[in-house]
């Protein structure tokens, strides 16, 4: 990038703001996927003003910018594959606004979720939001419809956004949405920027609905001998119906994995299926009757409720931790941010974990499943020495295999994280149909293609191409 | 650049998932604010100088001299990296391919000519007057307690007069934690243990009470992998913590801060609060982060002497944690020196090593 470029960026955010360094440059070369790209140059602007300014500058001088909230999105989302400015939005982190008793806050998108709901918790309220929520920020989550393992019952992301304001890629600031909660007012333009990952603008404050906390909680250890067991236990539970606030699938590989890494006894089975139900404390009751009785019914051996808050908080940090606790599972193998969460419709739950277990012993990988499949979204993460041509390949093709799989029975290759870079070569695929209108969509917003260019559909690369491992073939 | 050092924490480097959860905890960050200072960044700027991706320009090198090696990181990452392994690794190849600050030369200097970081040319011996001997229990007084706090040491040897206890100082020498801490190899530490445990060894002592945390850290987890040690090293805390000690009550109302080397470090969370507990009419109060999630002061891992002002930022937030007591005890001189530069002129709290209010309150014989 040249230097009058970063003169007049220089002159938008001030001398504090800018870095062209090297640590900046690497450290923001990643997000937490296995892509690597270098910026020219990393931004922290402070407010909206400053946003459309550079936005600005970028339409005229025609370089990327890629928004950039906590950087934790897993599939090379923040990854500045041109190059241009990394814009890092965590300063932006006002919670300006709190209407309690219109059920509506106003917020910076750099507010981190924890800190949201920790305000929010001094009024008996709270957001849903992802298993990263210790970190992830709002902007973040809203780009990319985020969601964690209460989905099932409270929803993504993107039910809770009213409204928002937004840089559009020429610099104009646009508001979308509205403060109420209800809004028939023509294009859902707010929802719209739900999930397009940075490519439409730059979200910088947004009117979030918040949902008062359940009265009462508590959390269950279901055990089964077989995953398909547990599976069909996730359908009958839902079926009955009794919709529980979380709903995760645990098979043998992640039961193992987390007990290494956090040392929560889980019993040493094939598969678990962690139930959490919420409510006022009648319903929880009845809930917990149903939800035991159920479990019974579908091969369970064993289900054990508590509503103690630390054994609770225990078997959800499990669960959080299991990621990269996967890495823990064998000495030369870590876990490799790849086909990580599929959704299928709930009823295909056991057959996608099976099919996924038969790819992981033809292909002699380990590939450990595990989900918020009360919701249908299933996680797999692979486990693999990354710096391994060998490695790469075997995982390449069981990755296709799986995603096929979940074409096949009417699913979706990404229920939370989003599409970025290693989701793309199969998205092309399962939204063939809707492909022409978001590049419509992107051209007529996006004329010079800046905003986070080549991502979603625009990337044409394969989807392990531009590792941040230093590969060796054998 | 070399990479020897690196080299050996492969499976490290690859085995961070870049999830970023260390952000949640990371003191640097919390005051630094760019990506590059978190944990994660500094696992990055690693993986890409053992890849060859990135030269240590002066940037990088910055990056990784901002660690406290307080390994809240560690506590918190979910897949347990060891951030403050990679880190000290990363700087030992910086230090063998002579790169350093001016600041840590002088330290090292310092270190290997006078058996001191600081500078000073008085032994132990001159400082305390009292000559090394054959007794069943020593006293380490560390350098800190030594050139800097030396009120803390007062009250350990104060505290071993009163209750009647045969006693021996050491004609030591820095335990080297700082040489460790800095990146400098494992020669320069060998011989820091070499002369220490040599020194207690011509005393016969059988226990060596630290009241550093530093120094309890080498003496635990870094000698025993140069050489066995034939007597046990406690940090004086825990000597007293199985002592009948007659205490004097004290009607305030004190919180504890856990140092991150025998905390997280070393696991010693009990014998402290054991000691408090012994206090009569005492109110303890602990802080929102204690034990294993306790917040760290900010002076560690060569931070204080490079980065005075990101170090003092850190004890402010800590601090802040405090201020629900009258007085902040902690057990380490280091803590004790950087925490105090986090009050605020306002505020009433006091900082004390633990084994100063010991010693305040110890009846006499
Ligand atoms: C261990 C771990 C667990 C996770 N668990 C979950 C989970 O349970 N559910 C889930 O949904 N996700 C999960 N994720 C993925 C990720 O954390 C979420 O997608 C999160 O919402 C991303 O937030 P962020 O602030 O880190 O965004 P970033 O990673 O910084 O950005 C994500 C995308 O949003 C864009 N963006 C960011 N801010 C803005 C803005 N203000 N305007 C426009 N575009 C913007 C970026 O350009 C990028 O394309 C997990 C990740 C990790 C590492
Ligand atoms: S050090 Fe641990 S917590 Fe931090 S990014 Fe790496 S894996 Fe995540
Ligand atoms: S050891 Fe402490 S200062 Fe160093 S990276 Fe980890 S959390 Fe940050």
């Amino acid at each position: 990038m040249e230097k009058q470029i970063i003169d007049r960026l220089r002159e938008v955010v001030g001398d504090d703001n800018i870095r062209t360094t090297t640590a900046e440059l690497y450290a923001y070369s990643t997000d937490a996927g296995i892509h690597r790209s270098m910026p020219d140059a990393v931004l922290r602007p402070k407010n909206t003003e400053e946003v459309a300014g550079v936005v600005k500058l970028a339409n005229e001088l025609l370089f990327p910018v890629v928004p950039r909230g906590a950087g934790t999105a897993l599939c090379g989302h923040s990854v500045p594959v041109a190059a241009g400015v990394v814009m890092d939005l965590q300063r932006m982190n006002a919670i300006k606004e709190l209407h309690i008793e219109d059920l509506y806050v106003v917020v910076e998108p750099g507010v981190i979720h924890k800190d949201l709901n920790a305000k929010l918790k001094e009024y008996g309220f709270f957001i849903p939001g992802p298993s990263s929520g210790n970190v992830a920020n709002i902007g973040g989550m809203v780009a990319t419809n985020a969601s964690g393992g209460n989905a099932v019952k409270y929803g993504a992301t993107r039910d809770y956004v009213l409204g928002m304001e937004v840089v559009l890629p020429t610099g104009e600031i646009a508001r979308f949405g509205s403060r109420t909660l209800k809004n028939s007012a023509g294009y859902q333009l707010e929802k719209l920027m739900c999930g397009m990952e940075g490519t439409l603008g730059v979200i910088t404050e947004v009117n979030l609905r918040i949902t008062p906390l359940p009265e009462a909680t508590a959390v269950a250890v279901a055990v089964f001998h077989t995953l398909e067991d547990a599976g069909r236990c996730v359908s009958n539970i839902i079926a009955y119906p009794v919709i529980p606030s979380g709903l995760e699938l645990m098979s043998r590989v992640c039961i193992e994995a987390v007990n290494k890494a956090v040392c929560l006894g889980l019993p040493d089975e094939e598969a678990i299926l962690l139930i959490e139900v919420d409510g006022s404390s009648h319903d929880v009751k009845d809930q917990i009757e149903k939800v035991t009785e159920i479990c019974k019914g579908s091969g369970s051996i064993s289900v054990d409720f508590t509503y103690d808050a630390e054994r609770k908080e225990e078997l959800w940090k499990g669960r959080k931790a299991m990621i990269p606790a996967l890495s823990k599972y064998h000495d030369d193998l870590v876990t490799v941010m790849l086909a990580d969460d599929m959704a299928v419709p709930m009823s295909k739950v056991p057959e996608a974990v099976k099919a996924f277990q038969a790819i992981s012993d033809k292909y002699d990988i380990i590939i450990a499943s595990y989900g918020h499949s009360g919701d249908g979204n299933l996680h797999t993460k692979v486990l693999m020495d990354p710096t391994r041509q060998s490695h790469w390949d075997q995982a390449e093709k069981a990755v296709s295999e799986i995603y096929e799989k979940v074409m096949e029975l009417g699913g979706t290759i990404t229920g939370e994280h989003g599409v970025g870079m290693t989701k793309a070569p199969f998205f092309l695929r399962e939204r063939e149909s809707s492909l022409e209108v978001m590049k419509v969509i992107k051209k007529g917003l996006d004329p010079n293609n800046i905003m986070n260019p080549y991502k979603i559909m625009d990337w044409e690369e394969n989807f392990i191409a531009r590792l941040r491992y230093h590969v060796e073939s054998e | 650049m070399q990479t020897d050092n690196l080299d050996k924490w492969k499976k490290e480097l690859v085995n961070c998932t870049q999830c970023g959860f260390c952000k949640d905890v990371c003191p640097i960050f919390a005051d630094v604010e760019w990506d590059s200072s978190v944990a994660r960044g500094k696992m990055a700027l690693c993986y890409g100088l053992y890849s060859g991706d990135i030269e240590p320009d002066e940037s990088v090198v910055e990056r990784l001299y901002q660690c406290t090696t307080c390994a809240d990181c560690t506590r918190r990452c979910p897949s347990s990296t060891d951030v403050v392994g990679v880190v000290e690794a990363v700087r030992k190849d910086l230090v063998a391919s002579d790169i350093m600050s001016p600041t840590h030369r002088k330290i090292a200097e310092s270190i290997a000519t006078l058996g001191n970081p600081f500078g000073e040319d008085q032994s132990r011996i001159e400082i305390f007057g009292e000559k090394p001997h054959k007794a069943k229990i020593a006293y380490f007084t560390g350098c800190s307690a030594a050139y800097r706090n030396k009120e803390i040491a007062e009250a350990g040897l104060s505290i071993l007069k009163k209750l009647g206890v045969d006693y021996t100082l050491l004609d030591e020498v820095c335990c080297g934690s700082v040489l460790g801490r800095l990146g400098f190899s494992d020669g320069n530490i060998r011989r820091q243990a070499e002369a220490n445990v040599k020194a207690i060894g011509d005393t016969g002592a059988e226990i060596v009470l630290f009241s550093c945390a530093g120094c309890l850290r080498m003496f635990r987890k870094e000698y025993p992998q140069f050489m066995e040690l034939p007597f046990k090293a406690l940090h004086f805390i825990e000597w007293l913590s199985e002592q009948e000690i007659p205490l004097k009550p004290y009607g305030k109302r004190v919180t504890y801060h856990d140092p991150c080397h025998i905390g997280r470090h070393l696991g010693v969370y009990d014998a402290p609060r054991d000691v408090i507990n012994k206090i009569p009419d005492v109110e303890f109060v602990e802080m929102v982060d204690n034990r294993e999630s306790a917040r760290c002061c900010g002076g560690g891992g060569g931070v204080r002497a490079q980065f005075p002002e990101i170090s003092k930022n850190i004890a402010s937030k800590r601090v802040d944690q405090a201020e629900i007591a009258d007085v902040l005890l902690t057990t380490c001189p280091f803590c004790v020196n950087n925490l105090a530069l986090g009050i605020d002129e306002s505020s009433k709290l006091v900082v004390k090593d633990l084994l100063e209010l010991v010693d305040e309150l110890l009846e006499d014989g």
